[in-house]
Formats: structure tokens, C-alpha cells, sequence
């Protein structure tokens, strides 16, 4: 997707992404040249079985994990070529995660853990703390801004993370399995707040197994053995379709409309 | 990062209290030993300050204050004809035998100085009179006791007026010291050089170290070959035999040696303390650590976070430490163990913190450094 001057108006872009482990003759290839395209304001599912590569891929476009070839941009700057310090920077003000685990600060209050993460980028404390008790109270925890992880829910840390996670406006969130630990209404509930955040023009790339959140999503991608298997919308941006079938298609080229996938190829 | 490491530690009490405890008792040892140390140097050489003099006349080969014998008649004739000397001062310090009332048999260190010319301009040993003055002593047979050797010396108050066996001759306590001590712990016994000379053996004129001061203290070198002329005699100034006393009793009696021990074993053993409890800490919050660099927290930020977990344990304990070190010296107070904390002692205790939490700290500095963010995620 490129913008009327012709520059990348995608989030992020990953072309030839291709991931080894190891060394000749013991490496193993984990990624085998995947291409990927997150627009703004985009749910996006990566979906795939264990050991399809979904970690490894999301490492590598959160910068954490350097590809062995392909090219990575995100936030219109090509990580895939910057040094540390300089990945660090452009994950600073372009990158969220959620994960699975919460992984909050024990010793922190609610509003701490939000709060310390806006610090971080130079925020002084105090607006920081404003900031993160005006978007906790938000997300219906204002009765537990001082609250400690060890004294709230597993719904309730959740959402703690996922204002964590949007309190530096960041322009692509990446949760990973953010909705495992918890109960199926808890679990809506924290689908609703991304996709309002969604809906704000924030890009969430969410990692799953779970294929009930494919009804959240704009689309879904879905990674076997290291490829991208299928790419196509989700039911969020196509209510009265299915998640797989005639939605879903081959991944490269990517057209601005759907076209028919292996069922209906 | 600060306020991360500070809440953490406020968070982990029970874990961090053992950090502190060692943190404290490391900081309070070392300042311990080292006040020890002080302590033992300063009493060494106290009776060589207390007696003052630009030069000290004593007998060749003497290695320490302590290590005396009685000199020649005339030894110090050279020094009294020397144009550059305005005084020469007999002094005594002599083991003499003590026979306690019940009849046991003792050793005291006895030390005469000439009472007369004690004043401001000379100072006087003894010092730190409980009863009586130094003026009591003045008289022939007549000594001062330290009131810290009574039960050795079989003796119960009232001690003014009672009388002492020392070398088979009677004399008169007119005098008690507090405070006053040797290394050797032995009891002391103070008295004018007249009485001490006849308790200690010595000529009428005789003494165990002549005093000489001088009216420019640049002829000192001149006064002393004039001195030296005489084979068995030896000079040195004040400071030099107060050096070569402490430095015998600290160092050559490997007294110096087992302090610095007994301070670097509380230094590792502190260390471990600290550097276990931090790493145990550090990698406690490993995922959020690792949350933190995924959002964009440099790897010296996250190194921040040791870094300040260190200092407030370095700072807390190191607190805790002196205050520890503080009440110690206060409970001995009167005790036979002197404690002088000088602001050297202190601050080497708190150097030895620094050192102590940052070294502790490596461990777990190194472990975020290398915090591979992709595997403590997963």
C-alpha cells in the first residue's frame, strides 16, 4: 500500500523474511521468505499451529530477532538494517505488545506499571500517572489504579497490559495469545478495548490459536511450517462470511480485495 | 528505573532484609576492624605521644617503646651540650614485679616521667586522673594506678591511700587513671622518675629513654650524631618511634594482618549475600524486564535497574552498617577494647560497600545485559 507520493503507507512491511537456527549442516529454517503487509487501523490474526514460526515471525517484526535475509520495515523505518540502539528507538515510538502473561511488575500499582512505560519515553512521572489512571479508569479499573497484579484479576491484569501497551499511542500493538488465560466473557471484553483501539487507527497483529477471535478480526493470516498459508479477511470486516473458505486466499501478490482461496481456486 | 528498584526492594521485604543484613554487618565489620586497628596503632604508640619530646635517646637496637632497657650513665651529655636543645627529659618504662595482697605474683609495666617540669609546655604521663593529681605523685613511693586492672591486681577500692608490693618495696597508690592501657593488657603503674627509678633499678640519674626538645626542630639531625657518636645508643624522633611501635604491634605481631582478615572475609561474605539476593531478584523480573526492552527500553536502561537496586541496598545497609558499628563502639566504651573510628575509617567502610554492591551487582548486570528478550517471552 503507498500513500499519494508514493511512500509505504503501511505500518509495517516485511519482504523475504527468511529465519535459520543453527549452522550448516545443523541450521534449520524456521521462516522461509514471508511477505507481510499491516495497514493502519488493521485487527490482523496471525494464526498457524505450534512450530509454524508465529514467535519467531513476530520477533522479527518487533525487531527482537534480526532475519537472516528479507527486509523489514516498520513504522517507515527499515529495522532489518539498523543497529541495535537504533531498533530500540523505533520500537520506543512505534511498538506495543500484550502477552499472554501479563508480565506486570509485581512491586508496581496498576497505574505504575502503565505509567512507568510512558516514563520511559521521557514523560515526567506525574503526567505519566495522570495519563495512565485517566486510560485505566477507561477501561472500567478506576477502583483499582492502586492495586498491585497480585491483587487484581487475570481479566483485570489484562487489561491493565493492554493500556500498557496503547499508553504511548503506539502505532501497531502485537499481542501474543493475549486471551489464553482467561474465561470466555473476560476474553470478549478485552477483544472489545483492542478493537476500540482499532477502530482509532492503532494496528493490532494478534498471535492465536484461538479461532473464535477471528470474529474480532480484519483479517487473518494464517503460517504453516514457516509460509504464509493464507491471507485474507476476517470476519470483523466481513460479518456475514466465514473465517476460511471463499475469504481466504494465497498470500502473494496481496490485492486490495479478496480473492478466492485454495476452496474456491 | 529508580522507582521500578525502589518499589521492588519495598515489595521483596523478606528477601531484601538478607541483602541489607549483609550489606550491615559487612559495612559494620569493616569499620570495626578498621577502628580496631586505629585502636591498637593509637594505644601502641600512646605513651610515646602522651611523653612528647622532639627526640627520644634509647638504648641500640630498641624496636618498639615497649622493648626498653636502662641506659648508660651520661647518655644523654651529648644532647644537654647541644646549642640547639632547651631540654632533656628522663623517662622509665620497665616491667617491674607485683606481688599481689593475696601474694600472687604479677608483672606491671611501670612508667616514671619527671612530674616537675609536667606542664603546658610538657605534657605528663599519666593522664586522665579519676582521683588524685599529678602533683600526688611527686613525692618518693608514691604511684598511680588504672582503675581497669583492679580484680589483676587484687585490689578493691578504696584504692587512694592503700599500698602496693611492686620490686619488693612498699609503695603508696595516690593516684587512679581511668582509661589508660597497653596492648599487652598488662597493668600499668604510674610515678615520678624518682620513684621510678628506684623500682625499676635504675642510677639516680639513670633512665630507660632520654626526651630532648629542641629549639628549631632542623637541627634534629645534627643533635642525633652527636648522640649517635656512642655505639649503643640510638635517635629517633617522636613520630619515628610511634611508627616503628605501631607498626611492631600491628604488623609484626600479625595482629594488623588477622583484623584485615577477619574485615575481608565480611566483605566477600557480604558480597555473596548481596550479589545472591540481586540476581535472585533480577531474575525474578526477567519477563518484565523483557516486556520493558520489547517497548523500546534500552539495554543501559535496563541496567539502570541493577544499578539502582545496588545502590539503595548499598545505601540502606551502608547506613545500617555505620549506625551498627556506632552502637558496637559505644557498648564497649570503658571496655579493654578500644575502638577509634576516624572519618577515614568510616568512609573506607563505606568505600568497602561501593565496592562490596557493585561487584555483588556485576552478576545480575551481566544477566540483563544478555537477556535474550525472545526466549523469556515466550
Amino acid at each position: 500500500m503507498t500513500d499519494e507520493r508514493g511512500a509505504s503507507a503501511n505500518v509495517l512491511e516485511a519482504r523475504g523474511v527468511v529465519f535459520t537456527h543453527g549452522t550448516p549442516p545443523l541450521e534449520t529454517r524456521v521462516l522461509h521468505g514471508v511477505d507481510l503487509d499491516i495497514a493502519p487501523g488493521e485487527l490482523t490474526v496471525l494464526m498457524g499451529p505450534s512450530g509454524s514460526g508465529k514467535t519467531t515471525l513476530i520477533s522479527i517484526l518487533a525487531g527482537l530477532l534480526r532475519p537472516t535475509r528479507g527486509r523489514v520495515v516498520l513504522g517507515g523505518s527499515e529495522i532489518s538494517a539498523m543497529d541495535d540502539a537504533e531498533v530500540t528507538a523505533v520500537r520506543r515510538r512505534t511498538l506495543g505488545f500484550v502477552f499472554q502473561a501479563f508480565h506486570l511488575f509485581p512491586a508496581l500499582t496498576a497505574t505504575d506499571n502503565v505509567a512507568e512505560v510512558l516514563a520511559l519515553s521521557g514523560t515526567p512521572i506525574r503526567v505519566a500517572r495522570e495519563k495512565a489512571r485517566a486510560l485505566l479508569t477507561r477501561f472500567g479499573l478506576e477502583a483499582r489504579l492502586d492495586h498491585r497484579p497480585g491483587e487484581l484479576s487475570a481479566g483485570q491484569r489484562q487489561r491493565v497490559a493492554i493500556a500498557r501497551a496503547i499508553v504511548t499511542s503506539p502505532r501497531l500493538v502485537i499481542a501474543d495469545e493475549p486471551t489464553v488465560a482467561l474465561d470466555g466473557p473476560t476474553a470478549a471484553s478485552v477483544m472489545e478495548l483492542l478493537r476500540e483501539y482499532v477502530s482509532a487507527g492503532t494496528s493490532v497483529v494478534l498471535v492465536t490459536h484461538d479461532v473464535r477471535l477471528v470474529r474480532a478480526s480484519d483479517r487473518v493470516v494464517a503460517l504453516e511450517d514457516g509460509r504464509v498459508a493464507y491471507d485474507g479477511r476476517g470476519l470483523a470486516a466481513n460479518p456475514h462470511g466465514a473465517p476460511s473458505g471463499h475469504d481466504i486466499h494465497p498470500p502473494t501478490p496481496r490485492s486490495s480485495e479478496p480473492v478466492a482461496g485454495p476452496e474456491g481456486a | 528505573m529508580h522507582r521500578i528498584a525502589l518499589q521492588t526492594l519495598l515489595f521483596h521485604r523478606a528477601k531484601v532484609a538478607a541483602a541489607l543484613a549483609g550489606v550491615a554487618f559487612a559495612t559494620a565489620l569493616m569499620i570495626i576492624q578498621i577502628g580496631l586497628y586505629e585502636g591498637l596503632r593509637s594505644r601502641a604508640s600512646v605513651l610515646v605521644n602522651r611523653l612528647g619530646g622532639d627526640l627520644w635517646i634509647m638504648a641500640a637496637g630498641t624496636s618498639m617503646v615497649d622493648d626498653s632497657e636502662l641506659l648508660a650513665t651520661g647518655a644523654e651529655l651529648p644532647a644537654r651540650a647541644h646549642p640547639c636543645v632547651t631540654s632533656v627529659r628522663p623517662a622509665i618504662v620497665a616491667w617491674v614485679p607485683y606481688r599481689t595482697p593475696a601474694g600472687a605474683r604479677h608483672t606491671l609495666q611501670l612508667v616514671g616521667s619527671d612530674l616537675r617540669t609536667a606542664g603546658p609546655t610538657h605534657a605528663y604521663v599519666p593522664w586522665s586522673f579519676a582521683e588524685g593529681l599529678p602533683q600526688d605523685l611527686l613525692a618518693q613511693d608514691r604511684v598511680a594506678i588504672d582503675d581497669g586492672d583492679l580484680s589483676r591486681l587484687g585490689l578493691a577500692p578504696p584504692l587512694v591511700g592503700s599500698t602496693l608490693e611492686i620490686a619488693e618495696r612498699r609503695v603508696e597508690v595516690r593516684g587512679v587513671t581511668t582509661g589508660i592501657r597497653n596492648v599487652s593488657l598488662i597493668p600499668m603503674v604510674f610515678a615520678d622518675v624518682e620513684t621510678a627509678r628506684t623500682l625499676a633499678g635504675a642510677a639516680p640519674d639513670g633512665a630507660t629513654y632520654w626526651l630532648v626538645d629542641l629549639a628549631d626542630g632542623s637541627c634534629g639531625p645534627s643533635v642525633a650524631r652527636a648522640i649517635e657518636r656512642d655505639p649503643r645508643l640510638d635517635v629517633m624522633t617522636r613520630e619515628e618511634l610511634a611508627s616503628v611501635t605501631e607498626e611492631h604491634v600491628v604488623t609484626e605481631s600479625g595482629a594488623g594482618a588477622a583484623l584485615a582478615f577477619v574485615a575481608l572475609l565480611g566483605l566477600v561474605v557480604g558480597t555473596v549475600i548481596v550479589g545472591q539476593t540481586l540476581l535472585s531478584l533480577v531474575r525474578e523480573h526477567h519477563k518484565e524486564l523483557g516486556m520493558l526492552r520489547a517497548v523500546g527500553a534500552s539495554r543501559s536502561e535496563l541496567a539502570q535497574f541493577v544499578a539502582w537496586l545496588s545502590a539503595f541496598v548499598a545505601a540502606m545497609g551502608g547506613a545500617l552498617g555505620v549506625i551498627l558499628a556506632l552502637l558496637v563502639q559505644s557498648g564497649l566504651g570503658g571496655r579493654s577494647v578500644e575502638l577509634h573510628y576516624g572519618p577515614g575509617a568510616i568512609l573506607t567502610g563505606l568505600a568497602a560497600v561501593l565496592v562490596m554492591c557493585t561487584v555483588a551487582g556485576a552478576a545480575s548486570l551481566a544477566s540483563v545485559l544478555r537477556l535474550d528478550v525472545v526466549k523469556v517471552l515466550q
